[in-house]
């Protein structure tokens, strides 16, 4: 990272404009402009599923699998596919996911059907502990993670923000890591800040995307703003009042906290200090 | 012999292949079988080998497609 800081915070010098302007990043072989990844679920149609994406100018949209059914609206699953059909094809990218597994076996096979189904290398591995927190269970995660990836997948893990959790996800060949901000779903934002600023202090070159448990655009920049490099969510978006709009919202959040990341922010201080300049102050006496 | 499909019992002969199996539920239930995708017992089975998987007293099959997610 280019600018005149020592750390993680950049700021802008004259020399990068071009290159902030052309502000992309690579992920699992792709090159993005758009930083927030949006899920497909719980939207009230699917025309504002379809339009909430466009709202959002995201360029990945998450999609998993499930049982065929016969009850289940059998047109709805042709025209859901017809539509990620169109949307991979127009270089965006889907980034099918493995929900509701709770073994690496199932999470492995889950993988290896969505790739077939999906043509993509590119996998959301979640493998469920818990099923109040839906908190990832770990070790089950890295035992997948480590499989798909001599498979040749691009592994995307679902992940908590344990630091040893994460070097072992990166140990066994992962090039992203995305940890929670909150349990999925519950959009209580980043309940730990620190954790996450730990990850973004101790693997600076490593994608990072924070994924689930966001509930407002102010959550998304928070996490823009410590530097991660994109952010991923549904049920803030699907279940607010307005998708639409609050796609939109969302996507404008994640672009300001992006630049005020490559602006670098100030550094907070104890003690007020007046941005008014003292010279000169009307008024004023001496004794 | 009994085969469980997407978690329902199902009776079929003995020595019946997936493939037919698979065919036989597409124009039951409406199913499209190109955009569908089969494990068995927790094992992905890919399309080309549909018609040579015999199927076994017990086998689970999971016949998926696409959904939305998260």
């Amino acid at each position: 990272m280019h600018g005149k800081t020592n750390d993680h915070t950049a700021c802008i010098d004259k020399a990068d404009i071009d290159n902030l302007l052309d502000d992309t990043f690579d992920i699992g072989g792709a090159k993005l402009k758009s930083r927030f990844f949006i899920g497909t679920a719980m939207y009230d149609s699917p025309l504002d599923m379809q339009l909430s994406i466009d709202s959002a100018e995201s360029q990945v949209v998450t999609i998993s699998l499930r049982r065929q059914s016969a009850a289940g609206g059998m047109k709805d699953n042709e025209n859901f596919f017809d539509f990620i059909q169109s949307f991979q094809s127009s270089n965006r990218f889907l980034l099918p996911n493995t929900a509701g597994c709770h073994s690496a076996k199932e999470a492995i096979t889950t993988s290896l059907m969505a790739r077939e189904l999906f043509k993509t290398n590119w996998i959301k591995l979640e493998v469920i502990g818990d099923d109040y927190t839906l908190q990832p269970d770990p070790f089950e995660l890295v035992e997948a993670a480590s499989e798909l990836i001599s498979q040749g997948f691009h592994v995307f893990p679902y992940c908590t923000d344990d630091l040893v959790l994460c070097e072992k996800l990166l140990s066994v060949g992962c090039k992203i890591l995305m940890p929670w901000g909150a349990p999925i779903g519950t959009g209580k934002g980043l309940m730990n800040p620190y954790a996450l600023g730990l990850l973004r202090d101790r693997f600076p070159n490593i994608p990072l995307i924070v994924d689930a448990g966001i509930g407002k655009p102010s959550h998304a920049a928070q996490a823009m703003e410590m530097g991660f490099d994109a952010v991923l969510l549904n049920t803030a978006v699907a279940k607010s009042q307005n998708s639409i709009l609050m796609a939109e919202a969302f996507k404008l959040a994640i672009e300001s906290g992006r630049k005020a990341y490559l602006a670098g922010c100030m550094s907070e201080q104890n003690k007020a200090s007046a941005s008014t300049p003292i010279i000169g102050t009307p008024f004023w006496h001496n004794n | 012999m009994k085969v469980i499909f997407n978690g329902e019992p199902l009776q079929v002969n003995d020595g019946y292949l997936l493939s037919i199996l698979l065919l036989e539920q597409a124009a039951k239930n409406g199913f499209n079988l190109d955009a569908s995708v089969t494990a068995v017992n927790l094992t992905f089975i890919h399309k080309t080998s549909y018609a040579e998987y015999v199927l076994k007293e017990g086998d689970e099959i999971e016949l998926l497609a696409a959904v939305v997610g998260g």
